[in-house]
């Protein structure tokens, strides 16, 4: 009998998880996922662009898809045909050095989304379905872990508050109770915003620096905080449309325009949390 | 306040600490003594606008709220109606509103709290009041729900509540708020969203907002009916929610300063509640506004709408010099800046600002050489990032060789001098040599100018304030030949140094003293401390800080600071207690040693001890605390 019930139970398990996500079409899988992030490690590398070829970066790209497709439907946004388009002008050596940022760092905008996806799956979910959900993101972290590892020595130095306050709040999405969803998942969102905002005053500074000496440097830099600054905008879009305005005033204003003091007060206007 | 019910009686606390910050954690108590199952911990501390986590004792849940935000922050807040109890998770993470007014009536006692998941998050309130079962259950008179219109105001945002189209004025007195929202709740009255927009009601609305446009009543929601609504004088009136029992429906109101909206949630509809000024509704505040706020590019463009869409304004001529104002200050565009005060003096010569914007022109057009490249890379180092990072010793010490660099490059501009100047006077906070050294190349580069007119006295000044009076004193005699007209200020530099010093060396006399009747008293036999050397010692500081501290706080008004008060006070009343114990010890320890046979004399040694020791702490004690206080005793 109570074998019977163990059946039963083990049966739930693999069966909710299944069920939360045939409501979510198009969820990749924990395979897909581990797959994606693999990839996006390997295309990291210039590297591949000079010694893979083409037919290695195809099939980092294939690898891929399935979320970045997932993401793009789900979001409407157009990371396919934009990564698509970079990966090629890389690989014909066009403007290599914006090209590439624009594939690393867009590609962390799929990831950010795609843990945003598995929150919203987890928030309509039974508990069954959050733990899977949870897993997945602890394997789409692992992708911009490195931005946090650098943004944390860069503004904190020896101490690591965005990657530890990550660390913690997926391991409480995986382990808490279903009440404490909402304050793990806030968490959540708030230590990836946070750090992504840092990113974008991190470029910001170093396009300040040079502003009067290398123009190409910051090119690559305006690129940079541009498209770090796309994964946090909607929040502050939302929140407050003048402010996104603002920013992007900013960030598509010439160079003697920006400001990183400034931008962090607008930042942290936007997204109402502190950043340092 | 936080408060909750446990199924145990025990004393309850709370920590609590802002998102991201768990080093700032802290822990609030009830304030009321003994174990009880109702619980109620009064947070203190909080800062507006954060959001905090909290953690009941004892509990391993953590949980969230968010402060209110300061008058001017936008915000989000969530509308619903019919049974959400299972999307509520969901919309709370997806919408994060800062609280959630439900439009349902009361829930009865006996059914259900559909709120309960989100209540440890945010505040609830229905179209009766603030939402909360614990008050219910403490059958608070205060929650006794009325019918009566009411208001809840949040960060700039007043929100009116009623059940009828008339309600008192009062409710619409809101200074503070900078836009006011209508709920109406009908009660059984059938309310045609079209015919409330052309009723007194709504030139009641529209009067109010003729007279005070700076809190404007925005929109009104009416519950129970379901229509997009109108938009009528700037006011919108639209219906969330309609009367069928099983209809549920959530949308989510945006407010910032100058704009709200209301975004209809699953229908992925828009609705503007209060429109951005812009063309002929902007002000010129609007437009400052956006400069304050950072926005300098935005704010030019604000102006320039400002300008077009108000010919013969009066305030016309102010738009034009805050534009200039805009380029010169914070964009540092110098040809954009002199262009736009040209125009002001050509088309407003009699106006106010007419003389400063001649002289900024002069002052810009002095150092525009080298196409402004100088004076705009200077500026911004010196108006913006200096000003930022001069705390930071390395990012301080970048942008000073990034000055000294500059003038490297551009060491025949005009404004290099200023620069020369300006950097000698920065190194002169925290590097005295650097200093003198960047005074002489001024003096040693741009004699005839202006700035290196003074140098020598500078070079003076700064070893004078670094305290090295020796070669302050040399410096200023060698200004004295170069700055004759200079002589009496110079003169009184000069007297000042050798004051000074003159101090130092009465500071080391008195610490000679100090050390020489301490190693007495402590060298004489016998070289224990005694209890009555001890206890006189005592008995005469506390008598003598008593009696300090009494005239002292007559006189308080003349200290600098109370802490200073406090220095002085307790050395002195140190300075007593340290003589009088050394005397006590000096005669006593010659009584025992037989040095001599007569105890007067031994008196008399101690006396003559503590005579020299107490004026020299005295004057230790002046001279470390604020050395200023020795003119007194014109030192």
């Amino acid at each position: 009998m109570k074998m019977r019930f163990k059946l039963a139970g083990v049966l739930a398990m693999l069966l909710i998880p299944a069920a939360v996500a045939a409501d979510q079409p198009n969820v990749p899988d924990q395979a897909a996922a581990e797959q994606y992030v693999k990839a996006t490690r390997d295309l990291a590398s210039r590297r591949i662009f000079e010694v893979g070829g083409r037919e290695k970066i195809d099939l980092l790209f294939a690898a891929m898809l399935p979320v970045i497709n997932s993401v793009d439907a789900y979001y409407a946004t157009g990371y396919k045909d934009e990564i698509s388009k970079s990966l090629q002008q890389c690989l014909s050596n066009t403007n290599m050095d914006i090209n590439q940022q624009i594939i690393g760092k867009g590609l962390q905008h799929v990831t950010v989304q795609a843990i945003r996806r598995e929150l919203d799956i987890m928030a309509a979910a039974a508990a069954a379905g959050r733990k899977a959900s949870g897993e997945r993101i602890k394997i789409y972290f692992e992708h911009i872990r490195p931005t946090f590892v650098r943004r944390d020595k860069g503004f904190f130095g020896d101490q690591k508050p965005l990657e530890t306050a990550a660390d913690q709040s997926i391991q409480r999405l995986i382990d808490a109770p279903e009440t404490e969803f909402l304050s793990a998942s806030r968490d959540l969102e708030d230590v990836i915003a946070r750090t992504i905002a840092l990113s974008v005053l991190y470029e910001a500074g170093e396009l300040e620096k040079s502003r009067d000496t290398d123009l190409h440097f910051c090119d690559i830099k305006k690129t940079e905080a541009t498209v770090y600054y796309r994964i946090i905008q909607s929040r502050i879009q939302r929140r407050s449309p003048k402010t996104n305005e603002t920013i992007l005033a900013m960030l598509n204003g010439n160079y003697a325009s920006w400001n990183a003091v400034e931008l962090e007060k607008y930042m942290v206007r936007g997204l109402a949390i502190p950043l340092k | 306040m936080i408060v909750w019910i446990s199924a145990d009686s025990y004393k309850g606390a709370v920590d609590f600490w802002p998102a991201g910050k768990e080093q700032e954690r802290m822990t609030a108590a009830e304030s009321f003594p003994g174990a009880s199952r109702r619980h109620e911990v009064k947070l203190t501390g909080l800062r507006a606008g954060t959001r905090y986590i909290y953690q009941v004792q004892g509990s391993q849940t953590r949980c969230q709220f968010q402060t209110q935000p300061p008058v001017n922050s936008p915000f989000s807040l969530l509308l619903l109606w019919g049974d959400m109890s299972g999307k509520l998770t969901s919309l709370l993470r997806s919408e994060v509103p800062e609280f959630v007014v439900t439009l349902n009536r009361e829930v009865e006692e006996d059914q259900k709290d559909a709120f309960a998941a989100i209540r440890p998050y945010v505040p609830v309130y229905t179209i009766e009041g603030v939402d909360s079962p614990f008050l219910k259950l403490l059958n608070d008179s205060k929650q006794q729900k009325t019918r009566d219109p009411w208001s809840l105001d949040w960060a700039g945002l007043r929100l009116i509540f009623t059940d009828k189209t008339d309600f008192p004025d009062e409710l619409l007195n809101a200074p503070a708020a900078h836009t006011i929202g209508l709920i109406v709740t009908p009660a059984g009255q059938n309310i045609d969203i079209e015919a409330l927009s052309k009723s007194d009601f709504h030139d009641r609305l529209r009067q109010h907002n003729g007279r005070y446009p700076n809190s404007p009543v925005a929109f009104v929601a009416i519950a129970d009916r379901q229509a997009e609504g109108v938009q009528t004088d700037g006011i919108r009136y639209l219906g969330p929610g309609t009367a069928g029992q099983n209809d549920t429906g959530a949308i989510r109101i945006d407010v910032d300063v100058d704009s709200a909206r209301a975004v209809l949630l699953g229908e992925n509809k828009e609705i503007v509640l209060k429109e951005p000024p812009l063309g002929e509704k902007l002000t010129c505040e609007d437009c400052r506004r956006l400069a304050d706020k950072g926005a300098y590019e935005a704010s030019i463009q604000a102006y320039l709408k400002f300008i077009e869409a108000n010919k013969g304004h009066f305030q016309i001529d102010d738009a034009y010099y805050a534009i200039a104002d805009i380029y010169d200050f914070k964009l540092f565009e110098f040809e954009q800046a002199v262009s736009w005060y040209e125009q002001l003096i050509k088309e407003y010569p009699n106006g106010t600002l007419v003389p400063l914007a001649n002289q900024r022109i002069k002052h810009i057009t002095a150092y525009s050489d080298f196409s402004y490249e100088p004076l705009t890379r200077f500026e911004r180092i010196r108006a913006v990032e200096y000003a930022r990072k001069k705390e930071q010793t390395s990012q301080r010490d970048q942008l000073l060789a990034n000055v000294e660099q500059l003038i490297r490059q551009y060491p025949d501009s005009r404004l290099a001098p200023v620069m020369q100047l300006w950097l000698a006077n920065q190194y002169r906070t925290f590097s005295p040599a650097k200093a003198v050294e960047a005074y002489l190349l001024l003096k040693k580069n741009y004699g005839p100018s202006d700035e290196a007119k003074e140098a020598a006295f500078e070079i003076g000044s700064t070893y004078y304030d670094a305290g090295q009076y020796r070669q302050a004193i040399a410096a200023f005699e060698q200004a004295m030949t170069e700055l004759p007209s200079l002589s009496d200020t110079i003169k009184a530099q000069v007297a000042r140094s050798y004051r000074n010093i003159r101090r130092d060396c009465i500071a080391y006399g008195c610490w000679a003293a100090v050390a020489v009747i301490g190693l007495l008293a402590i060298c004489l036999k016998p070289r224990r401390l005694q209890n009555d050397v001890l206890l006189h010692g005592s008995v005469v500081f506390v008598a003598a800080a008593v009696l300090l501290y009494a005239g002292a706080w007559m006189i308080r008004e003349q200290f600098n600071s109370v802490r200073e008060m406090h220095s002085i006070v307790l050395l002195f009343a140190l300075a007593s207690g340290l003589s009088a114990a050394c005397a006590v010890k000096v005669s006593s320890s010659l009584v025992q040693m037989g040095k001599t046979r007569r105890p007067l004399m031994s008196f008399f040694a101690g006396c003559g001890a503590s005579v020299i020791l107490f004026p020299a702490a005295i004057y230790l004690a002046v001279y470390y605390s604020y050395a200023h206080y020795l003119i007194v005793v014109h030192l």
